[in-house]
Order: structure tokens, then C-alpha cells, then sequence
């Protein structure tokens, strides 16, 4: 398999000025992993589309230089000629299969090819022994989970036989499994196949010990191409740009002692060096205490009453009895079809459950009011670009308010709009279009119109799904300020366990629709291996705090500063 | 007192024609809604996996049958069209479908059928001197531009909603039993531009997540204050309100529809173009469709039917009047 080179290639969109990649010149070798990431916007998809051939001939713009696979110039091939050499998976894997099948899904390149139907079968067979989906051969695409529709995704770019896989955030629509599943695939096809990977990706903290190289892009330019290790020799740049480190490597910086100057990337690394050593000892010392529970002594202000959901013979949560608290911020999480997502759906009104009741203070919820509910309850969808109809900044603001119910706008109403854009940051953007804002403003823009009807709790679905870390932690640092400043409680559901371990109050785990575990996140993410049932995978700094502890820590360190904290204290104590 | 009432005074006689005129109408998006509902939309004109008779046919057969009965009934009177219909019914005889499908098909071929039939019972005034009504619209109801509800009307409704009948049963026999290889299969195989085909399947494959993106359109609607709660029927001062809101809410979210369809598509032309679709004007297939004994009965079988309407047309034993 030859070399990857990326010739100096920069590229400008047709309805824009400013190049989106500035020269990029990288060679990539066979069967490499490497790993593409940087902040939103920097440029990492628009290189996975110049190396897979759709960029210039899919995608309007101006093009320099070129995508050499070996001494064949990728630039200048045909689409199907280019997929037989380098083969690309999308984000979604909903929009990119055509059949209702799988076999078919698989067969439908090499058919397209005219192949022989005897290759078309070993085609299919091999395909789907790759990615470990031959057991679903003969399913129907619907029926599979968000991990094996990107499983047959990748598949089917197999069953064009490239010898380099290029894929454009694979994982960000699948849960904590799903991304097992995908990643797993992933190291098999490059360890055991040599295949060459070359994955853009936010999640470092999970892909840093898989891969051979990193590379950093801002601004249409490469600012970073090292090996794993030393990658983060230079963590401000890390910081600086908003993409996370990994708690591990932060960790080894802040105990020199210990890690010296080596970088370790994976748990058992940091482990290893930290097992026998007083920091060890301090851990399990001072990791007994279970964290106090709130005050249960207060009225709930959303209460699930033994719910039970079915749709038709499929049940789908069983007698969930569950009580939010005034300014609690409750953190709902699980694998998909765990329920999360029909749990809080009951709470909105969006329908009825087959058994039980849910309150709103003391007020039982009806399924179908949802403008009502609406009132004292906001929900913001996970693509929040969905919730945005208005032609300018303002306008978005009075869409409910002209359309809503009667008797539910304040007075003042032009006075509050003021006061929320003022809080979003949005003032000078007031005759803007929505879709003209960047990603994070749209964000802010469709949290702020749902509160100018008040709403006491906020629901809040996979908030931060498909943002960088930086934007992430930017919109749960606005959340936060919100949250503060005008007492909500939030109902989050997320698969993003490292917000949920900083922003957190408390944790509700479903499993298979019920209620599985439901404390304060320290104590939660302590029970690993109940949480591995679950297809959980706590923060990396709290497995590694579990693990020093022979998991009888009851509570454990969520931050790398908490975890730096338990051990100052532990010394402190002794 | 009461017959005299609604029959013999005006007012009376206004209210029955009131009902008669918008009733009807009134109740099918009802009857719509009641039976198929949103969730069921999805499932509207989606592949529904089985191991039956139908299935299994070849998809050429499946392709050419709708065609060949929209074509066969054009040709017919309308006792003849009812046996065709007859015909039609006997597929989804053998292919048994789920109980969701059947209130589908039923909902489908049958709110048309009223719709044709009551249409027609009122409007239908050709020979105007032979028409026989069965009410009388009295004079308040002139501007309907129609004399009452007349027998003859009925009858020729009957007779066009044969035809829809026959030709929406055997289209939903294609979409119910043919996946979207299958219909590219054909469409090559017919020597049919193979995108056509693509373009066809590829639709209805993503027919159900439209839908889905429509309800959760919807749902942020109403998040973001829009009242859409249906009013009940007694609470008459709010319906023109709801109804208002209900029309000024479709071009709210039909852009973000589209939008995400737009999107959805471009991935999906990206992929397609990548699976190299189109690039040769060859073509093979993973499975080869082998003509079966069902297939060869099922192609006589329209083969014979196409003769019979032939002999039934030539003979003028069965042609349509026009």
C-alpha cells in the first residue's frame, strides 16, 4: 500500500473568501492511525473530503494542489475510482445507507462495479467479517443499533477494497457502546488488516492511546504532528485552541514526582506508576465517605409517579418513580434505547404513559399540552438548529409570543428580550439571521427565546452532541452562569461523561428502562464495574481513582483537580 | 314534527344540506388522522420485510403490475373494473399483511374512494334530465352551484372509484414488497435509466425519517409556545383560532424540513457517487433473480388478465362509455 501525501493543498469554498485549508502538505504511511483534530471550524472535514476525491469534484470551490495516493493523483481521478483506493465514512450513519438490508448495503458498491457475482459474494462476506457484523447479514437495516449501522457504513467502503479509510466523526452520534464498537473496528482494521486510518475526531481522551500520530489543524493550517507522547509537550497550545487534554496526561503534569518526564496515555500507564505509592495510599484513605444527599425534605418540582412507557407490545420504561429537585441539576444517562430520551419526552407532554402519572409541582401533566407545559417547562432539542425559525435575532425572540398561548406574556416583554439577549451576548446581533451566527451563538440564541415564558426547569437533550470541547465547555460554563443567576433545574441527558462529572448535581443511570442507580456523580462514577453493565465508561481521572482503590473507593475524584485534592487532603489528614 | 322540521321547512332542509355537503369531506382527514394517525405515516409507504408469495416474485412482475392495471382500467366499464378490483384484492390475500399495514391499505384505498363517491354524488349533473336526487337542495344552498346529493352521481362516483381502487392496490403492492435493490434492479433490467430507479427507492427509504423529522418539527413548535393543542369538539369559539395557527404553522416548518432533507441527501449523493453508482453502464447483482413457478403464474396470470380486457374491449361487451 503506498503513501498518503497531501500536497499543499488549500482549498476556498465558492460562496466564501477566506480559505478553509491554507497548504497543507502531510505524508501519511501505509498503515498508519492517525488522528485528525482541532477546534470546530478548523478545517479537518474539508480535508477528509479533499483526501476522499469529493472535494474539487463534489464540492464547489477553488483547489491547490494535490491528494497523491502513491504516484496516482487522487485530485484528478473519478468519484468511484478514488473510493477503490481511499474509502470514506460520514458522521451520520442513517443518511449514508441507501438500502433496507445489509447484504444489500454491502453488495451495492461491487454491483455498481459490474463485478462477477462470485467476488460480489466474497465481497460482502469479507466486508461484514471486518467489522464484525456477519451475524446481521441478513437484517434489515432498521433493526440495528447507532454502533452497527456505522459498523455497515463502514462495510460497505470496505467492499470498494481501499487500502486507506478516511472518517469524518464517526462516533459523534453513537453512545458510550457504539463508540466502543466503532473504535474497536477500527484498531482491528489497522493493527490486524494494516489498513491506514485517518480519523477526524473531537474525542482525544478516548482515541489518544489507539493511534500512531496526532495531528493538530487551526485555521486551515497544521500547528501540530507528533506521536501520541509527545503531543502534548505543549499544552498550552492545547488550551489555547480549546481542544481537551486528556485528564491522564494532565494528571502526569501536575505529579512530576511520579510520571517524571514521561506522558502516559492510558489508564493502566498512569496506573502502573501510581499503584504502592503514598499518592495510592492517601486515595484510599480518604475516598470512604459517601457525598451528602440534598435536602429531601423540600417539594419536588418534577416528579415521575411509578411510569410505566410501551410503545405498542415493546416496553420501554418499567415503574420509573423519580423526583427532581428546585435547582438541582440532574444528569440522565445509559446506552441508547436505555429510555432517557422517552423519559424526559413524558415530562414535556410529547405523550402519554401507559401507566402512572408525571407532576409539575402539583399539577399532573397532560399529554398533548406541550404550549402549556411549555410555560413552566422549557426543552431544547439536541439539534438546536431545528428550534430556530425566525428571519433575525429578534424576530426568533417574539416567534412564540405572537404564536403562543394568551395570558402566558409578560408585560414587560420587550424589556426581557433586551435583558436575555444582554445575557447571551447577542445585542449586536439583534437584526441578524439566526443561520448567520456560529454554532455556539445559534445554541445560546435557542435556549434564550425558550426563556421568555419563564420556565422553572429546563430539559436538556444531548446539549453538547457534535460541538469541539471548547465550544462544549463554553455552552455548560453559559448553562452553569444561567443556572445560577435564575435558579433552574436542569434534567440533562448526555453521553458526554466528563460534563456530566463537572456539571452534575446528581446522576440518574437507566438501564433497559429502569431507574439502575440515582446519586451524587462522585459516589455514581465510584461503582464502575455496575456501570460497565450499563455501557458506561466513567471519566478516565475516576476509573484510574477506582482502580488505586481496588474499587472500594465509595466516592472518587471527577477532575484532575479534585483527584489532586483527595491526595493534599489525604497528606494533610495524616 | 321532527321529519317535518328537517324535510319540508327551509331551515330544516339548509341544516341536512349543510351536513351533506361538508360532513363527509369533513370526516375523511378525521378518518385519516383516526386510523393512521402521525406515527403511522412512517409506515405509509414503507417496505414492510416478510418471507411471502409477494416477495418472493420477481420485481419486474411487481413493477409492471401497477402500471398495467392503471392501463387496464381505463379501457373498462365499470362492472368489469369491480372484477378487476376483484383481482387486485387477491395479492394481498396472499401476502397476509401486519394488522398496521392493513389500516394503511384500508385508509389508503378507501378515503379516496368516499372522497370520489361524494364528490360526484353532488356535482355529477351530466344529463341533468335524467338525474335523479335523492335530497333537493333548497334555495339557501344555491351558491353550491349543484341541484342535491343525485343517485346517478352516487353510481358514477361508484364507477370512477373503481379505478382509483385498482390502481392505488396495486401500487401499494409494489411498495410494500419490493426493497430498493430490487426496484434498481428492475429499472436496469427494463433498460430504464438505473438513477430513476435510485431516485424512486431512495424516497421511500427515507420517507419515514422525514416523517420523523416532521413530528419532532412539531413537537419544537409547540415547545417554542405555538399552540397547536386540538380543542375539543364543543369548544367551538377556538377551532377558527387553532385552525389559523395550524395553516400558519406549515411554511414555519416546512423550510427546516427541507433544509434537513437537502442535507440529508447531499451526504447520501456523496456516498452513492463513492459506491461508484452510475459509473458503468454495466450493472451485476448479488442475487439473480431465478424465474420461479409463482413467477411464471403470476406473469400468465397478467398476461391472461390483459387478454381478457382486450376480447372484453374489442367485443364492446365491457368498454367504457365515454
Amino acid at each position: 500500500m503506498p503513501d498518503l501525501h497531501i500536497d499543499k493543498v488549500s482549498f476556498t469554498y465558492a460562496d466564501s473568501q477566506e480559505p478553509v485549508l491554507r497548504s497543507i502538505d502531510v505524508v501519511i504511511s501505509e498503515g498508519e492511525f492517525v488522528l485528525f483534530t482541532g477546534p470546530s471550524g478548523c478545517g479537518k472535514t474539508t480535508l477528509a473530503l479533499a483526501l476522499a476525491g469529493i472535494i474539487p469534484s463534489r464540492v464547489g470551490g477553488h483547489m491547490q494542489g494535490s491528494v497523491y495516493l502513491g504516484t496516482n493523483n487522487v485530485s484528478t481521478m473519478h468519484i468511484h475510482e478514488i473510493s477503490q483506493k481511499i474509502g470514506i465514512v460520514f458522521q451520520n450513519p442513517d443518511n449514508q445507507l441507501a438500502q433496507l438490508s445489509v447484504e444489500e448495503e454491502v453488495a451495492f458498491g461491487p454491483e455498481n462495479l459490474a463485478l462477477p457475482r462470485e467476488e460480489i459474494v466474497e465481497r460482502v462476506q469479507q466486508s461484514l467479517r471486518y467489522t464484525g457484523m456477519e451475524q446481521f447479514r441478513f437484517e434489515q437495516i432498521y433493526a440495528l443499533s447507532g454502533g452497527q449501522k456505522q459498523r455497515l457504513a463502514i462495510s460497505a467502503t470496505l467492499a470498494m477494497r481501499p487500502s486507506v479509510l478516511v472518517l469524518d466523526e464517526p462516533t459523534s452520534d453513537l453512545d458510550p457502546v457504539g463508540t466502543q464498537e466503532v473504535l474497536n473496528v477500527l484498531r482491528m482494521l489497522n493493527k490486524q488488516y494494516g489498513m491506514t486510518i485517518v480519523l477526524v475526531e473531537h474525542k482525544v481522551d478516548e482515541l489518544i492511546s489507539w493511534v500512531d500520530r496526532v495531528v493538530m489543524m487551526d485555521k486551515g493550517r497544521i500547528v501540530l504532528d507528533h506521536s501520541p507522547r509527545k503531543a502534548f509537550n505543549d499544552i498550552q497550545l492545547w488550551n489555547n485552541l480549546g481542544v481537551s487534554v486528556p485528564q491522564i496526561v494532565m494528571l502526569a503534569r501536575s505529579l512530576p514526582d511520579v510520571f517524571q518526564d514521561s506522558t502516559p496515555i492510558t489508564i493502566d500507564e498512569a496506573f502502573e506508576a501510581l499503584r504502592g505509592t503514598r499518592y495510592a495510599k492517601a486515595l484510599q484513605l480518604n475516598s470512604q465517605s459517601l457525598n451528602a444527599r440534598d435536602d429531601l425534605s423540600r417539594s419536588p418540582i418534577l416528579c415521575w409517579e411509578s411510569v410505566d412507557l410501551a410503545y405498542g407490545p415493546k416496553q420501554v420504561l418499567y415503574d420509573v418513580n423519580l423526583n427532581i429537585m428546585p435547582e438541582e441539576w440532574v444528569a440522565i444517562i445509559g446506552s441508547n434505547g436505555s429510555g432517557k430520551t422517552s423519559l424526559a419526552s413524558l415530562a414535556m407532554g410529547f405523550q402519554a404513559p401507559t401507566r402512572g402519572m408525571i407532576r409539575y409541582k402539583d399539577r399532573v401533566i397532560k399529554a398533548g399540552n406541550i404550549s402549556l407545559q411549555a410555560a413552566e417547562m422549557a426543552y431544547l432539542f439536541q439539534a438546536a438548529d431545528n428550534m430556530l425559525f425566525g428571519a433575525t435575532v429578534e424576530k426568533e425572540f417574539m416567534f412564540g409570543i405572537r404564536k403562543g398561548r394568551k395570558g402566558q406574556v409578560d408585560a414587560n416583554i420587550a424589556q426581557k428580550i433586551d435583558r436575555l439577549m444582554k445575557t447571551v451576548d447577542l445585542v449586536s446581533y439583534r437584526n441578524t439571521n439566526p443561520f448567520h451566527l456560529s454554532h455556539g451563538q445559534r445554541k445560546r440564541l435557542a435556549i434564550s427565546v425558550l426563556l421568555t415564558r419563564n420556565p422553572q426547569i429546563l430539559i436538556l437533550d444531548e446539549p453538547t452532541t457534535g460541538q469541539d470541547e471548547g465550544h462544549s465547555r463554553a455552552f455548560l460554563q453559559f448553562l452553569q452562569f444561567l443556572r445560577e443567576s435564575a435558579k433552574y433545574s436542569y434534567v440533562m441527558i448526555s453521553h458526554h461523561m466528563q460534563s456530566v462529572a463537572q456539571y452534575a448535581s446528581r446522576i440518574v443511570v437507566l438501564h433497559n428502562g429502569r431507574v439502575f442507580m440515582d446519586g451524587a456523580p462522585e459516589n455514581i462514577f465510584a461503582r464502575r464495574n455496575e456501570l460497565a453493565q450499563c455501557g458506561i465508561l466513567p471519566p478516565s481521572i475516576a476509573q484510574l481513582h477506582a482502580r488505586l482503590c481496588e474499587d472500594k473507593a465509595v466516592r472518587v475524584a471527577l477532575s484532575v483537580q479534585s483527584f489532586l485534592h483527595y491526595l493534599h487532603s489525604a497528606e494533610v489528614t495524616s | 314534527m321532527i321529519n317535518q322540521f328537517f324535510f319540508q321547512s327551509l331551515f330544516g332542509r339548509t341544516i341536512i344540506g349543510y351536513l351533506l355537503i361538508f360532513a363527509v369531506p369533513a370526516l375523511l382527514p378525521f378518518l385519516f388522522v383516526k386510523l393512521i394517525g402521525f406515527k403511522g405515516l412512517r409506515h405509509l409507504f414503507s417496505y414492510e420485510p416478510k418471507q411471502s408469495i409477494i416477495h418472493k416474485l420477481d420485481p419486474r412482475i411487481k413493477v409492471i403490475y401497477p402500471v398495467l392495471m392503471g392501463i387496464l382500467t381505463v379501457f373498462l366499464n365499470w362492472d368489469f373494473v369491480y372484477i378487476l378490483v376483484a383481482f387486485t384484492i387477491i395479492p394481498w390475500i396472499l401476502l397476509r399483511p401486519s394488522r398496521d399495514r392493513l389500516r394503511v391499505i384500508v385508509t389508503m384505498a378507501g378515503i379516496p374512494v368516499i372522497g370520489a363517491i361524494w364528490s360526484q354524488a353532488l356535482f355529477h349533473t351530466e344529463g341533468n334530465s335524467t338525474v335523479h336526487l335523492l335530497f333537493v337542495f333548497p334555495p339557501t344552498l344555491t351558491w353550491m352551484g349543484t341541484p342535491g346529493l343525485s343517485s346517478t352521481g352516487l353510481l358514477y362516483g361508484l364507477q370512477q372509484a373503481g379505478r382509483t381502487l385498482a390502481a392505488v392496490l396495486a401500487a401499494l403492492i409494489l411498495l410494500f414488497t419490493t426493497t430498493p435493490s430490487e426496484v434498481v434492479w428492475a429499472f436496469y433490467k427494463f433498460r430504464l435509466p438505473a438513477p430513476a430507479g435510485l431516485a424512486f427507492s431512495t424516497a421511500l427509504r427515507f420517507l419515514p425519517q422525514m416523517i420523523e423529522r416532521m413530528t419532532i418539527l412539531l413537537q419544537v413548535v409547540q415547545v417554542r409556545g405555538f399552540d397547536l393543542t386540538i380543542p375539543r369538539w364543543w369548544e367551538w369559539r377556538k377551532w377558527p383560532g387553532y385552525l389559523g395557527r395550524v395553516f400558519a404553522c406549515i411554511p414555519v416548518i416546512t423550510i427546516p424540513l427541507l433544509i434537513g432533507s437537502l442535507r440529508t441527501t447531499s451526504v447520501l449523493a456523496m456516498v452513492v457517487d463513492a459506491r461508484a453508482f452510475g459509473a458503468n453502464t454495466k450493472r451485476n447483482t448479488l442475487r439473480e433473480h431465478q424465474i420461479t413457478v409463482a413467477d411464471r403464474i403470476a406473469m400468465a396470470s397478467l398476461i391472461f388478465l390483459t387478454i381478457i380486457v382486450a376480447i372484453l374491449v374489442i367485443t364492446h361487451i365491457g368498454n367504457r362509455i365515454i
